[in-house]
């Protein structure tokens, strides 16, 4: 063996080593910028932290939390916060006379609340406080304005007029603009509370009226019979329309399509009892793949109005899911009345209704518009002996999201 | 819109704005549009924060991928250095190589056995400090 | 033949058996298990035990059940650099590929080309590549078949091949994907038990690992412990340290070394002279207890590293680090590997089913090196033979009762259909995908209904089949893991570079992706088939670096696929795709963190 390789292949080999233990362990070094990078890092972290506070409004609690935050990061002499009429948090030197909840206030406090500009004061007279020991000598005062509304404001004390900095200022005055900003949020969740609310009125429109009215029926039926039963059913309720609302992209994983199926099929089953058996087959190795929304249940609600409900007798919905490879088939075939030719065509080609996305002829159209003109639905259906509507998509497809799961 | 009534006790609590719930077609039409509107807008401004890469979370999720390549390199390496190590340490530590265990030379042993913990364990580590980094960047974002 | 000659009755029913068990697991799941109407149990995901299982089992095939412990036999340390490497490519993986991919949502390489670069065209270019290491990747596995078949009955190599392979053809193309999950997971278990069966069993009754180590690692030439009798077959070359004193049971005519020419008639005795000697005229010999072993690597070297089997062509480093090279990259780019990741929930369990899979392997690999051991010590009349590949159907003729023989034996069967059919299933169902998704579906016919296309996907796998089985007829003489490096060292050139630096980098462009997988990919394949058909077919014959660069073309053919992408991709950086930050946010963005990265393009 040649020891030239050799030794060279060895010190390739321990150069390796080395360099991925150093890889491993390396911490940064702390350079000057690396310091200050640390600083801001430091104070975003503290206006991350006083977010979810504010996010309930100004009160006492949260007041007090706040202060306490920003007096650990900034390090001044005492921190407070005034609310629309009285101190509501007071934290350092000072806070012997210094209280919260007095309603007295100093007239440089009254002077923003009531001009929305913030003051600094520079002196003991200047803060206007009576107390003859009090420690702090400088201060700045800004104000908390929501959407033009001063409702509070933010008090930043230092031990000495030098102290009082206009880096600190500045601090000061941009720290309360964020403080402002997240309760402008705060409303803006309340706002967009209200609008899910209407959302839901809106995806009435979305779910088959004739749906929401036999479930509210069954469950009011039940309320008199079985009340258990009853409120079950409208927990369940409760739960498939949040589900319904929260759906906002257009693909979801088909395990949640299933999810919310199933959410459909536990109240059908509720109106129907036994004239209704459901049959999954589901290659779990298929759960993940990224399905486009509300493909699924428009087609099992197909089933059982169109198939089921007219039949005399019980009824079986079966939903497979079947692994091809690289697609999916995805089939929901029901023993109902089944359909003649000309009834097919029709389903497959009438114009989609216009604000309910669930007509099958929608669907269809849905699948085509996303993975091309032959994914469409296929529909095989006799009279008499059922119907199965099937579909194949690809696991993946350039476009189509990922869905979370 | 109604204001929320200020209290006395100078709490700030955000107001209610009240919407009158809809109930004719139109006016379910335009609460759609709004709403689609709505998010798209989220949406943009998503995509328009992460094409910029100077906000926050890019910067946050560039460092996140440098980190985690770091750590993969460097049990790759150190990996890699063990093993191409081995053959040669044969001619430069025979006697460590020979040393019995169980019956057998240790030279023979860790590529026929020891190895395998050892890459399991490279493998769990990287996990363990991985899934730590997204953490962080988790708290970081939230 | 070594073997008793005849038809191994029993061997052959498990052989068959494990497959109809397999296929009945198969059916089992997907009838009673899966059809259900409880929600709950139809909605829960494949866990990742269950997930590690299944792709420990289609990845350890016929070169690991069975080649490993062969070349172990014939060769010594060198090669356990090849389990080494199979398991630490899980590590890689696991390093660069798991998480990211899984997030992507690419259920197959040429899925994360496409939606990488948004480029069809790149698709069916990594699609071709895909075939050529799907199809390589199978040779050695219709390898196995055949040998086992031939020891298991005695019917030609090309039998075995033909039956085997048309089953497992069949079974994919009739049955497809049934409950794929639990089917692998428990050929895995079958392999698992086979081996550790056989290990146990036979250190039960022979001894310990570690006294049949050191009686043949010693500077002592490799003797028979026993009388035993070996047929050689006409050609055959003997090489001896030293003599070995025969009997002729049939009439035999030697040349001994220096060319002297003996006609040997049956029953006499004789001696075999040092050096080599060759049988010009075949029959049984039978060598005395205590007589040296022909063709039997010296224990020393057998026991050490850049042994006879790197150092055949003179550049034992060259060789070896190549080889591990290839083996640890290699993993990452293998078809059907990468789509048993899709069935993960997210990036976060396709991680810690890596884990398990690489602890599973790890646990299997501790046997072969034990087996090729103990046939070194056990059955050494297989060097004289040359028949050291059928080492694991061997053994257990070695070892006490007969009825623990054959039970040995049965099992090994049940785990060689096994290691076959989960490899080779899983590598059909990857190729006949590809052939029937991306070429006749996305290119020829893309209006096809879902009928057509399941037609489509059942006459590909058979296409796949009869390329399988045609060109597994052509490889007897190639050892199982010669071939399955070659395999791993195509996949590794093309794409390993392929998929890292298009997880983690950026700035990688089509123009240098597709240069760069193109010219590894292409060199790679190009020096193998130079190496399989224009190499002396004793490769260890004559010293050469060309022919060592040629059968071993990881070391230079990775690097040039890297620099290749890497400078392409420089010189072509205004085609960095537009959403590239998008995408970069697809792969690496932690799961449960809320943001919503669905966007659609338009």
């Amino acid at each position: 063996m040649e020891t030239l390789p050799l030794v060279l292949t060895e010190l390739m080999a321990l150069a390796a080593l080395a360099g991925g233990i150093a890889l491993l362990i390396a911490r940064r070094n702390r350079t000057v910028s690396e310091g200050r990078e640390q600083a801001m890092l430091e104070t975003l972290h503290l206006a991350n932290h006083t977010l979810p506070y504010l996010r309930h409004g100004l009160t006492p609690h949260t007041a007090e939390q706040t202060v306490k935050l920003i007096y650990d990061c900034l390090r001044p002499s005492a921190v407070a916060l005034v609310g629309n009429g009285m101190i509501l948090a007071f934290v350092g030197a000072g806070s012997d006379h210094h209280r919260p909840g007095a309603q007295t206030l100093t007239q440089v406090t009254r002077e923003v609340l009531r001009t929305g500009r913030p003051i600094v004061a520079p002196d003991v007279k200047a803060i206007g406080c009576n107390h003859p020991n009090c420690p702090l000598q400088s201060a700045v005062v800004v104000p908390l304005r929501v959407r033009g509304r001063t409702v509070g404001c933010l008090k930043v004390y230092y031990d000495s007029a030098q102290a009082l900095t206009p880096t600190r200022i500045r601090i000061a005055d941009s720290l309360a603009r964020l403080m402002s900003i997240q309760m402008e949020l705060a409303e803006l969740d309340r706002h967009t509370e209200r609008l899910a609310r209407a959302e839901l009125a809106a995806l009435q429109a979305q779910i088959s009226p004739h749906f929401i009215y036999n479930t509210l029926n069954t469950i009011a039926a039940f309320i008199r019979t079985n009340p258990e039963q009853a409120h079950e059913l409208l927990v369940e309720f409760a739960d498939f329309t949040r589900r319904a609302f929260k759906r906002r992209g257009e693909f979801a994983s088909l395990a949640d399509e299933l999810e919310y199926v199933h959410q459909y099929l536990t109240l059908e089953k509720a109106r129907y009892g036994d004239r209704l058996e459901v049959v999954y087959r589901v290659d779990p190795e298929v759960l993940p793949v990224s399905v486009p929304v509300l493909v699924l249940q428009p087609l099992v609600e197909n089933a059982i109005r169109h198939g089921i409900s007219r039949k005399v007798g019980p009824g079986r919905v079966v939903i497979t899911a079947e692994d091809r490879g690289n697609e999916v088939l995805i089939t929901v075939s029901d023993n109902g009345v089944g359909m003649t030719p000309e009834q097919v065509k029709q389903v497959l080609n009438s114009e989609p209704r216009q604000r309910s996305g669930l007509g099958l002829a929608n669907v269809s159209e849905r699948l085509k518009g996303i993975y091309g003109p032959e994914r469409g639905l296929e529909v095989e259906s006799a009279p008499g002996q059922g119907t199965q509507v099937r579909f194949v998509i690809p696991k993946f497809h350039a476009g189509v999201a990922v869905a979370r799961l | 819109m109604a204001e929320g009534a200020e209290r006395p006790t100078g709490d700030w609590q955000p107001t209610e704005l009240a919407l009158e719930l809809a109930d004719t077609a139109g006016e379910i039409e335009a609460y759609l549009a709004e709403l689609g509107r709505f998010w798209a807008e989220e949406e943009q401004a998503l995509i328009q924060e992460v094409a910029e890469q100077t906000t926050y979370g890019a910067i946050l999720l560039e460092d996140l991928i440098r980190r985690q390549l770091r750590l993969g390199l460097g049990v790759a390496a150190l990996f890699i250095g063990g093993l191409f190590s081995l053959p040669i340490a044969y001619l430069f530590m025979p006697e460590l190589m020979g040393l019995r265990l169980f019956g057998l030379p240790l030279g023979w042993l860790i590529p026929a056995a020891i190895i395998y913990p050892f890459v399991w364990a490279l493998a769990w580590f990287y996990a363990h400090r991985a899934r730590r980094y997204e953490e962080e960047f988790r708290e970081l974002l939230r | 033949m070594l073997t008793p000659g005849g038809i191994h009755w029993l061997s052959l029913l498990t052989f068959f058996g494990v497959a109809v068990a397999a296929v009945g697991v198969g059916l089992y799941t997907t009838r009673v298990v899966r059809t259900t109407s409880d929600y709950f149990v139809a909605s829960r995901m494949v866990s990742p035990v269950l997930n590690a299982s299944a792709i420990a089992g289609e990845y350890l095939s016929a070169a690991s059940f069975m080649g490993v412990a062969a070349m172990v036999m014939a060769f010594g340390y060198d090669v356990l650099w090849y389990p080494v490497g199979y398991a630490a490519g899980y590590l890689f993986l696991l390093l660069f590929v798991a998480a990211p991919l899984r997030r992507f949502g690419a259920y197959t390489i040429p899925d994360f080309a496409e939606g990488r670069f948004d480029s069809p065209t790149f698709r069916r270019v990594v699609v071709i590549f895909v075939l050529i290491v799907g199809i390589f990747y199978m040779l050695p596995q219709m390898k196995g078949a055949g040998l086992t078949f031939n020891v298991l009955t005695g019917a030609p190599y090309w039998v075995g091949v033909v039956v085997v392979g048309g089953v497992i053809t069949l079974n994919v193309a009739l049955g497809g994907m049934k409950g794929i999950t639990y089917v692998q997971a428990f050929q895995f278990w079958v392999k698992l038990f086979a081996l550790t069966l056989l290990g146990l069993g036979v250190m039960t009754v022979a001894g310990w690992y570690g006294h049949h180590f050191e009686r043949v690692s010693g500077p002592e030439p490799l003797r028979f412990p026993e009388a035993k009798v070996v047929a050689h077959q006409a050609g055959t070359v003997l090489r001896l340290p030293e003599a070995a004193r025969v009997r002729a049971l049939d009439p035999v005519a030697v040349e001994f070394p220096g060319g002297e020419l003996r006609q040997i008639p049956a029953g006499t005795a004789f001696t075999l002279p040092p050096g080599q000697s060759r049988i010009v005229a075949g029959g049984r010999l039978e060598y005395q207890a205590g007589s040296a072993v022909p063709n039997a690597p010296a224990g020393e070297s057998w026991a050490k590293p850049f042994g006879p089997f790197t150092s055949g062509l003179g550049y034992p480093l060259i060789f070896t680090y190549s080889l591990m090279i290839a083996t640890v990259l290699g993993t990452a780019g293998l078809p059907h590997i990468l789509v048993r990741f899709y069935t993960n929930k997210d990036g976060e369990a396709a991680r810690q089913t890596t884990i398990i899979v690489v602890g599973l392997i790890g646990l299997f690999y501790l046997f072969p090196p034990l087996i090729g051991t103990l046939g070194r010590s056990l059955v050494p009349e297989l060097y004289a033979s040359g028949e050291t590949e059928r080492l694991l159907l061997a053994v257990p003729s070695a070892v006490g009762p007969e009825w623990l023989s054959r039970l040995l034996e049965a099992v090994v069967a049940a785990g060689a259909f096994s290691a076959f059919m989960s490899t080779t299933s899983g590598l059909m169902v990857a190729v006949a995908g590809a052939l029937a998704h991306d070429i006749y579906t996305r290119t020829l016919r893309p209006r096809a209904s879902s009928r057509a296309r399941r037609l489509a996907f059942q006459a590909s796998a058979i296409l796949a089949g009869l390329i399988a089985i045609v060109a597994g007829i052509q490889v007897e003489r190639f050892a199982i893991n010669m071939l399955v490096g070659w395999a791993f060292a195509i996949s590794a050139a093309s794409f390993f570079p392929l998929l890292t630096l298009g997880i983690w980098w950026k700035g990688l462009t089509l123009p240098g992706a597709m240069a760069g997988t193109v010219i590894g990919g292409i060199s790679a394949s190009v020096a193998i088939l130079a190496a399989m058909w224009l190499a002396p077919l004793d490769l260890g014959a004559s010293e050469s670096l060309l022919w060592t660069l040629l059968a071993q073309p990881a070391i230079w053919a990775i690097p040039i696929a890297f620099g290749t992408m890497v400078s392409v991709s420089r010189l072509t950086r205004d085609r960095v795709p537009l959403d590239i930050n998008l995408k970069m946010l697809r792969m690496h963005v932690p799961e449960q963190l809320g943001l919503r990265t669905e966007y659609i393009r338009e």
